[in-house]
């Protein structure tokens, strides 16, 4: 059979639609692209009777006639009349039994497309335990096409849906399509069908309604909410920390390795120093950006963000934001390409592009190894404001402002954006209180540490190479040295002198006058160069050049650091005020490559990023420019 | 109507209305409408205007009317998937004006009742009793009471009360909310009553209990 049987998944956000997947499909799905456009496209294989049934899972949407980029990816693919995308043989319209009469506009709609549709009611165990009722025979009567109920982890069920998939050809049709052009016509069907059905509306789940009084409530609510992102902070920095140490220690084992069995000065100081500082130095944080995923994997799990989104609707509303963006925001703060992307079930495009120039000042994991590295340079650990860390409160601070900032920026953009749009409404689920599946919590833990260890493996390895190279070239001969006054015999003096006339150290002093009223020096420009391409090599660089001053102590080389050129050469190069420039100069930079790749593919043009990197430079260089005039001032 | 003209839609929500083909016949259609709406049942000699067109025009041929659907037929040639639409609108809007259709035989609400029984015993539930080797005879309706005899493998059977208080009634009931009493007249003459006592009546209980019935 050339290129088999193809099915599409078809039902609304959170009907269960992607649990289905995966129990058809199992973990054999691949992800993709659809043309054109970078909503991601999820495609696996199962069998029925035998025949190999190609799936695919669409993006979850409330209606065919598309209000986000989302929705229009569905409709597109569900038009035969689109040759872009290949039209289905069959689809699966997931309905959750909990919300039928939603659901069923849907499904009306999927009818008219006159594809063959079959329907699976999931979540009927939960309308069971609310004692709702629901004949699902006459259900397939009133529908005229057939209805699987489908229980979560019930083998049983999927068997009965498999015969189907391997036949959709002979799937029973509508004799008569529902009414579609006139939504009272539309609504009267809908009603007649679920009272054929004799569907009883579950009232709102007793339980969910009890926690809901408390959490949804404007102020104890809200108490909840910041108790929760407080708890959330605690743990990814407590429990993290001992993991991290584990990674540290293994790195630390390879350090000792190399040493022992390089002799090679090249190949030594490649691995030693490219590889394990830099490479190495990022991937110790592997562990907390784990753990933020699980974090939040368990509370959207939970039903929890949703809630949490609808609190910040209101607030967000009185800003002229709506609460989708504040999931979006909120995904940036692991990292800001996920949250550009969450911005695609904004409507309105005035909001996603707004939401999207403010997304990146959110702070996102690659921040956290920049910020860990230089508040211990600023603040002993040992300090403490109060009963809170220093260490700890500024950190708190740095997520505070970088979240104020981003909501800030999200709502002047969307002022200067073409005047006052009215808000769309805001549709977002909220679902019962429901036990996370540790399947799902898995997979997205996963997939989030497989995208950080790609972006280790890809962007940071690179241009860590490509920054050894450059601060090792070009090669100096031994008579120049000598002539120049070097100890010849001394590595270390050899490895400063190299590294000082390095090809590096000659663009970070080309950039010198732009930084110097910050008070950085060209080891901190060149660092700040390299981070443009990902903000975890700003570490990465910054210990491949204390390695080279010192091997024995980088950390301590890196706090005995002097000025290099200009009037205060021989100056301590890591005062409190050029810290705390760096801190806020890193708080505000758009320095990702990747996040401005995103934003020109998300938002179709070269406009929004170029104007997003400008904007952001600006007030990353003035602020920092304040922060140092003021940290001055008060020292 | 002023709303209408306006191309404001009206606020009266219209008759819920779907379709459910009849077997062996792809020219009839039953429209399943709520009980109650039209009051009578059997074939009508006037009908709204709307529908009277159509009726006039030979677009259908027949219409008859049951305790909860109203039985349409296409005219030969025609298909409800392509020329259905025009149909629906008419009879959706026909259903909004129930002063104006008219029965060609002036009947009694147990006329209705009546129907609705018959109904239920040659469908699903006489269908399930059946498969028990059982049977429902429909015995007299009067003035909302039915009295029924359950036969076969039923006359002894202790779970024949329950069959009969839960899903006949619930069935009769939805083709005729105003069912006062289902009655068993025993085989051998005894008669009880199952809206009582024993099982709870249907319209006490707040919530049916979950019913997900599976295809053979």
């Amino acid at each position: 059979m050339p290129g088999g049987i193809r099915i599409a998944l078809v039902g609304s956000p959170n009907s269960g639609k992607s649990t289905l997947f995966n129990a058809l499909t199992g973990l054999r799905a691949k992800t993709g692209n659809y043309p054109g456009v970078t909503v991601a496209r999820y495609e696996g294989t199962t069998t029925a009777l035998g025949l190999s049934v190609t799936v695919e899972d669409l993006p979850g949407t409330y209606s065919l006639d598309p209000i986000s980029p989302d929705e229009q990816i569905v409709t597109d693919l569900l038009d035969p009349q689109n040759d872009a995308v290949a039209t289905p043989d069959g689809l699966v319209v997931t309905l959750d039994a909990t919300s039928l009469r939603r659901s069923l506009g849907l499904l009306s709609q999927v009818l008219g497309t006159e594809l063959p549709v079959c329907v699976v009611l999931t979540f009927a165990d939960e309308l069971a335990r609310r004692s709702g009722s629901l004949d699902v025979e006459a259900l397939r009567r009133a529908l005229g096409v057939p209805v699987v109920s489908i229980i979560a982890g019930r083998r049983t069920d999927l068997a009965e849906l498999r015969e189907l998939l391997a036949a959709p050809q002979s799937w029973a049709t509508p004799a008569i399509l529902p009414p579609t052009h006139d939504t009272t016509e539309t609504s009267a069907w809908i009603t007649s069908v679920l009272a054929a059905a004799r569907y009883d509306v579950p009232q709102v789940d007793e339980r969910t309604r009890r926690i809901d009084a408390v959490l949804l409530h404007p102020v104890w609510g809200s108490l909840v909410f910041f108790v929760t992102m407080f708890a959330f902070f605690q743990v990814i920095f407590t429990v993290a920390a001992p993991l991290q140490d584990y990674v540290e220690q293994f790195f630390g084992y390879l350090g000792s390795l190399v040493s022992e069995h390089v002799s090679n000065p090249w190949i030594g100081s490649f691995l030693s120093n490219a590889l394990l500082g830099g490479v190495g130095g990022v991937l110790v944080f592997l562990p907390q950006i784990a753990l933020l995923f699980v974090m939040v994997a368990l509370l959207e799990g939970v039903g929890y963000l949703s809630r949490a989104a609808f609190l910040m609707d209101r607030v967000m509303a009185k800003a002229g934001l709506e609460g989708r963006a504040f999931v979006a925001l909120l995904s940036s703060m692991a990292c800001a390409i996920p949250g550009i992307m969450a911005t695609r079930t904004l409507p309105s495009a005035r909001d996603r592009i707004a939401t999207m120039m403010g997304a990146p000042l959110m702070t996102c994991s690659a921040r956290l190894p920049v910020y860990v590295l230089l508040i211990g340079l600023l603040v002993d650990p040992g300090t403490r404001f109060g009963p809170f860390g220093a260490q700890g409160a500024i950190m708190f601070v740095l997520y505070l402002v970088g979240a104020v900032s981003a909501m800030l920026a999200a709502w002047v953009f969307s002022r200067i954006g073409r005047g006052r749009g009215p808000l769309l409404p805001f549709y977002m689920e909220m679902p019962s209180y429901r036990m996370p599946s540790a399947r799902a919590v898995g997979l997205s833990v996963w997939e989030a540490c497989r995208a950080f260890l790609r972006k280790v493996g890809r962007i940071i390895l690179v241009t860590t190479v490509i920054l050894w190279l450059l601060l090792n070239l070009p090669g100096r001969g031994l008579a120049e040295m000598q002539a120049s006054g070097v100890d010849t015999s001394n590595d270390t003096a050899v490895a400063a002198y190299v590294l000082d006339n390095s090809l590096a150290a000659d663009a970070g002093r080309a950039v010198a006058p732009v930084f110097e009223p910050l008070g950085f020096d060209w080891r901190i420009n060149v660092s700040l160069l390299a981070s443009l391409s990902a903000r975890e090599v700003f570490v990465a660089t910054l210990g491949q050049v204390a390695s080279a001053e010192n091997p024995d102590n980088p950390s301590e080389a890196l706090k005995a650091m002097t000025v290099a050129d200009g009037p205060r050469a021989g100056q301590p190069l890591f005062t409190a005020p050029v810290l705390a420039a760096l801190l806020v100069f890193f708080l505000y930079a758009l320095q990702c490559m990747s996040t401005v790749g995103v934003m020109r593919r998300e938002s179709g043009t070269w406009r929004w990023p170029a104007i997003a990197f400008g904007y952001m430079f600006v007030l990353a260089w003035g602020m920092a420019f304040l922060t140092k005039l003021v940290v001055e001032a008060v020292t | 109507m002023a709303a209408l003209r306006a191309g404001v839609p009206p606020l009266v929500p219209l008759v819920p209305l779907h379709a459910e083909p009849v077997d062996g016949d792809p020219l009839s259609m039953r429209w399943i409408v709520p009980p109650d709406v039209l009051g009578f049942v059997g074939a009508t000699t006037r009908l709204p205007r709307v529908l009277q067109s159509l009726l006039d025009d030979g677009t259908i041929d027949a219409v008859s009317v049951e305790p909860a659907a109203v039985r349409l037929r296409l005219r030969p040639g025609l298909t409800w998937r392509r020329d259905g639409a025009g149909v629906r609108t008419a009879l959706q809007a026909a259903l909004a004006e129930p002063e104006h259709w008219q029965p060609s035989y002036d009947g009694t609400p147990d006329d209705v009742l009546r129907m609705a029984v018959v109904e239920v015993i040659d469908g699903d539930v006489g269908d399930y009793v059946r498969s028990h080797g059982g049977q429902i005879e429909l015995v007299d309706v009067h003035d909302g009471d039915v009295r029924v005899r359950m036969n076969g493998a039923c006359t002894h059977c202790p779970a024949s009360r329950v069959t009969l208080g839960d899903r006949f009634e619930i069935a009769v009931r939805a083709r005729y909310p105003q069912l006062r009493s289902v009655t068993s007249a025993g085989s051998g003459g005894s008669s009880a009553s199952v809206t009582d006592a024993a099982v709870p009546p249907v319209g006490a209980r707040r919530r049916l209990p979950l019913v997900f019935s599976r295809r053979l």
